[in-house]
């Protein structure tokens, strides 16, 4: 233990050391190239708001200790995808009334009383990921700036900015 | 806090608050004048700092200590301002080179520097991106030549003679009035 202790001592002491010289040796450096701007270097011209520094600590830190999610590519459309389950839950609704009415007038499907979720399940269940564009009305009036129209270059910053690095790997492998 | 006693303090559930402040307290003034360098105002610079510590909070363990803590963190940072500056490009959709839309040093109220200084900001300006980069880490943050080639890739040979280059080329633009 006093071993271990004494040469970490010795190191941090070194460590300064070093880190003196250095400086003494870059300062030198700079004195002997160009006395102007080594006189120069002494004040930069940046100010900083007043406890700026405190203020920015504790932003950061509440930040990092939200639980931080995981983004799906989809998270961000949800209520995107929600309006085009009731848009197409409707257009179904209408369309298998039609249907019914036309091919058997003695039974008609109550679907009123078939829950939203269980129409949603059946959505997903027959509906391709890419037939979701088929069913967004023009006049639903999307915001296309949430991800539909992007380039590669706008994915590539959503996905740095919303993938954790671990996420990312697992994408990877 | 030295480094050493951080890194073990953030691998710590009870001690990694305290250690990631004693990190950004020792580290964020320097990585602050970095992003402004790069020719960020303050608020926006506000935003990458913030971002770059939570980058480094998540991403601490893979730290490997192969290089000085500092060097990690001044990637990173470094990554961050570039990031920040493509994504203002693309929504200002506008060349870099329009003065309209680009950083002003004179407008910025956050700089008070002198006339000197001015003009020392503008005779960097002068320097391609990456000389500007090395000049920056071994002019303000007196980075050693090693620390230098571990943020930026290029040899230490390479560094000194664009360094030596740079305050050459500095030096001659603040003569010529």
């Amino acid at each position: 233990m006093n071993r271990v202790f004494y040469s970490k001592f010795i190191h941090s002491k070194f460590k300064i050391i070093y880190t003196v010289e250095n400086n003494n040796n870059i300062q030198n450096e700079l004195r002997e190239l160009s006395p102007l701007l080594a006189k120069l270097r002494e004040e930069e011209g940046y100010k900083v708001p007043h406890l700026y520094f405190e203020s920015m600590q504790d932003k950061v830190l509440r930040q990092v200790n939200e639980v931080p999610q995981k983004a799906s590519l989809f998270a961000r459309f949800s209520w995107m995808r929600g309006l085009v389950v009731a848009a197409s839950v409707a257009v179904l609704l209408l369309a298998g009334m039609f249907l019914i009415q036309n091919t058997n007038k003695t039974q008609v499907a109550d679907l009123e009383n078939i829950s939203t979720g269980v129409l949603a399940m059946y959505l997903d269940e027959n509906v391709e990921d890419w037939d979701w564009d088929l069913l967004v009305e023009d006049d639903l009036q999307l915001d296309l700036s949430d991800g539909l129209n992007w380039d590669s270059d706008e994915w590539g910053d959503y996905i740095e900015e919303e993938f954790l690095d671990d996420d990312l790997n697992e994408l990877l492998l | 806090m030295n480094d050493e006693q951080i890194l073990a303090g953030m691998h710590n559930t009870d001690t990694q608050e305290q250690a990631f402040r004693a990190l950004m307290t020792k580290y964020q003034e320097r990585l602050y004048l970095h992003i402004r360098r790069m020719k960020i105002e303050h608020t926006d610079a506000d935003d990458v700092l913030q971002n770059t510590f939570i980058k480094v909070f998540r991403n601490i363990k893979k730290f490997q200590g192969k290089s000085e803590l500092y060097t990690w963190l001044y990637r990173i940072a470094t990554n961050e301002a570039i990031t920040f500056l493509r994504q203002k490009k693309r929504r200002q959709s506008t060349s870099i080179d329009d003065e309209s839309t680009t950083y002003q040093l004179e407008a910025d109220t956050w700089f008070d520097g002198n006339e000197a200084q001015r003009k020392l900001k503008a005779a960097i300006d002068t320097l391609p991106n990456k000389q500007q980069r090395v000049f920056n880490m071994r002019y303000f943050d007196e980075m050693t030549y090693k620390d230098i080639s571990a943020a930026v890739g290029t040899s230490v040979g390479g560094l000194k003679a664009s360094y030596h280059h740079a305050v050459k080329k500095i030096e001659d633009f603040l003569k010529r009035d």
